[in-house]
């Protein structure tokens, strides 16, 4: 048992590094393909399938939220006058 | 709406965890425990149940609209506190720096929050529920997920922020994607 969970942690390590290096190669400007990352390290393949799933899933539901916290261009060049606290719509 | 904590004001209740989240991205990471963002949430609840019964909210949009507006007010004042009433802060040129950056980024997002609101019904649930289940995230992977997908941060610099391995970084990221996969499920 002591011996599976071992090889077991060691696996999820091995998953992160890998994950880790597709993020390094985003990172450097590399337009990796999640497909061919995935059949390069095959004996993971089913982890890093479900990470790229999960990811593209999380991308895509978070859309809403990060417009609303975004400030469109053209309100960058706004210049607010005063403090006057207003709540009207 | 009501003043019945069952009844429609629940809906209110409902934009807490998405006015955190807002909160936490509209500040400079530099300004983390700085400010008190439950309690600049807490009183963005206060005067949203306050102010409710005095105005006609046509729809969900409009009052997400309304509450960034309170939100952001609120956010503001915190700073201008923490600008005027704590010289020894203005003192450290990075804080003054973050604090103006984030004090600029609030008018900006203010100005926008003016014009009509972009959602609809279905996007505005999904942010709330995004924000939710995000919430229920251990911090370290709710922080490593946010700096990744909503400030655009790489790998390295998460990693020094908190402090841990690239690996243990991507751990972060893949498991707190896996705990949101279940809670998620219902907007595949």
């Amino acid at each position: 048992m002591p011996s599976e969970a071992n090889d077991s942690a060691a696996r999820d390590r091995r998953v992160d590094e890998v994950i880790a290096a597709y993020l390094e190669a985003v990172d450097a400007g590399e337009t990796p393909d999640p497909s061919e990352f995935i059949a390069k390290h095959g004996g993971l393949a089913e982890e890093l399938a479900a990470f790229f799933a999960d990811r593209d899933q999380f991308a895509r539901l978070a859309e809403p939220l990060q417009a609303a916290a975004a400030i469109p261009d053209r309100a960058r060049c706004v210049l607010i006058r005063g403090q006057n606290r207003s709540y009207h719509v | 709406m009501s003043g019945d904590p069952g009844g429609e004001d629940r809906n209110l209740e409902d934009y807490r965890e998405y006015l955190r989240l807002l909160a936490q991205l509209q500040l400079d990471g530099r300004l983390k425990g700085k400010i008190d963002l439950s309690g600049v949430v807490q009183q963005t609840m206060l005067e949203a149940y306050q102010e409710l019964p005095n105005y006609q909210l046509q729809d969900t949009d409009y009052l997400a609209a309304w509450l960034r507006r309170i939100l952001a007010n609120n956010l503001t004042d915190e700073i201008r506190k923490l600008k005027t009433g704590k010289r020894d802060l203005s003192r450290e040129r990075s804080l003054d720096a973050a604090l103006q950056q984030s004090s600029n980024r609030l008018q900006a997002w203010l100005a926008a929050g003016q014009s009509s609101p972009s959602g609809h019904l279905q996007r505005q649930e999904q942010a709330l529920h995004l924000s939710r289940a995000l919430a229920e995230l251990p911090d370290a992977q709710r922080e490593a997920l946010v700096l990744r997908h909503f400030h655009d941060r790489s790998l390295a610099q998460i990693a020094q922020h908190l402090g841990r391995s690239h690996a243990a970084v991507a751990g972060l990221l893949k498991r707190g994607l896996q705990s949101l996969r279940n809670q998620l499920r219902e907007w595949k």
